[in-house]
């Protein structure tokens, strides 16, 4: 019974916070299939290690970790290979259509813009956007804290420069 | 620094297609996990056992330590095998240990380092392995051409111990390729992301 109500539970919490998931999902991946599929390996991650979340932080803070974690290291999707240089000049915009048709067309630049980027950086951009403290980004990706100052910094100026080359091209 | 916060703002309030009912997400969780590292693992824990079972899948292994002895190295092909069961268990209780240690609830670099030490422990096991095979093959070849009688003999007709030598070579040299390549496939294309991922952590703490 008291599985019962641990799964219900975490259900809910995930239920909840499930924008987040989507957010590392939409980062880490290029086309809706992959989405789906790296969600749930979040998902069963997640529950799995639920047994080891203790409360001592908060339930979206202990979900970037086991988020990134399977973005990064547990889920491998094979990337189609495509040789012809004309088709992959093309994929990523038709992927970007297709993909959330609600999505806001900056955010959709944004995402574009950074599926080049370095799977670490991605995770230092994400945590970005969320707003987080340097020691919580330390924290979740074991680095110390002064490093993820330095490295946040030149996140943002990196940024910062997409959007203003965006603006002057 | 307006334009970051607008961005800030539009990511916090992002909307996907997709939302996910209660009844969807226990459905989720109920699935089998698709992580391909797992396969790491499973491949490691083979390898070990391939190992322990050499001497029942090889025929006539014990048979060939009478021609070690005739040889004059019983002892040290007896010396050999311990060494390399000592190894084994040696290697196999760093696996089991760090696997043991491997959560998904880590920072991102410990989980990296972990899943990567893990499966240092099996490849620190093949290179000493095969480290010992080829001292141990170049003594007994050695011996062999000292005092196996066939091989006296085949030496003093056609007097040729530089083709001896020439075709051992290759076929080493055709083992450590077919390792090498099967390696490349079997855990290169999973592990070299990660080490890419572990090195990029560690320059950013440099």
């Amino acid at each position: 019974m008291s599985s019962l109500k641990n799964e219900a539970n975490f259900v809910s919490l995930l239920n909840e916070n499930q924008n987040l998931v989507h957010k590392i999902c939409r980062m880490y991946t290029d086309s809706k299939a992959a989405h789906d599929d790296l969600f749930q390996e979040i998902s069963i991650q997640l529950w799995r290690s639920y047994d080891r979340f203790e409360g001592k932080s908060k339930f979206s803070t202990w979900m970037y970790r086991v988020g990134l974690n399977t973005a990064i290291t547990l889920y491998r999707k094979e990337k189609k290979r495509i040789d012809s240089g004309v088709l992959q000049d093309n994929i990523p915009q038709i992927a970007v259509e297709e993909y959330d048709s609600e999505i806001d067309e900056q955010l959709a630049w944004l995402y574009k813009k950074i599926n080049a980027f370095s799977e670490i950086d991605k995770a230092l951009i994400l945590l970005y956007l969320e707003d987080k403290k340097y020691d919580e980004i330390a924290e979740t990706l074991g680095i110390s804290s002064v490093n993820a100052r330095v490295k946040m910094n030149r996140i943002k100026k990196r940024l910062k420069e997409m959007i203003n080359d965006r603006h002057d091209g | 620094m307006d334009e970051l916060k607008l961005l800030k703002n539009k990511w916090a309030n992002q909307k996907f297609d997709k939302q996910y009912s209660a009844e969807e997400l226990n459905g989720l969780i109920q699935k089998k996990s698709k992580s391909s590292i797992k396969y790491i693992f499973y491949l490691s824990v083979a390898e070990f056992f391939l190992y322990i079972s050499i001497p029942f899948i090889v025929p006539n292994y014990y048979e060939s330590f009478d021609y070690y002895k005739s040889l004059n190295l019983y002892e040290f092909s007896i010396a050999i095998s311990v060494i390399g069961y000592i190894l084994l268990l040696y290697f196999m209780l760093r696996f089991f240990r760090n696997y043991k240690r491997i959560s998904v609830t880590d920072s991102v670099k410990g989980h990296l380092s972990t899943i990567l030490n893990t499966r240092r422990a099996v490849n620190q096991y093949i290179y000493f392995s095969l480290g010992i095979l080829l001292v141990f093959l170049c003594v007994v070849m050695y011996s062999a051409l000292l005092f196996d009688e066939n091989l006296v003999a085949f030496q003093e007709k056609k007097d040729s111990i530089v083709m001896i030598i020439f075709i051992i070579g290759i076929v080493i040299s055709l083992i450590i390729g077919v390792f090498g390549l099967l390696y490349y496939f079997l855990y290169g294309r999973l592990l070299n992301p990660l080490k890419k991922n572990e090195k990029e952590l560690m320059n950013i703490n440099h």
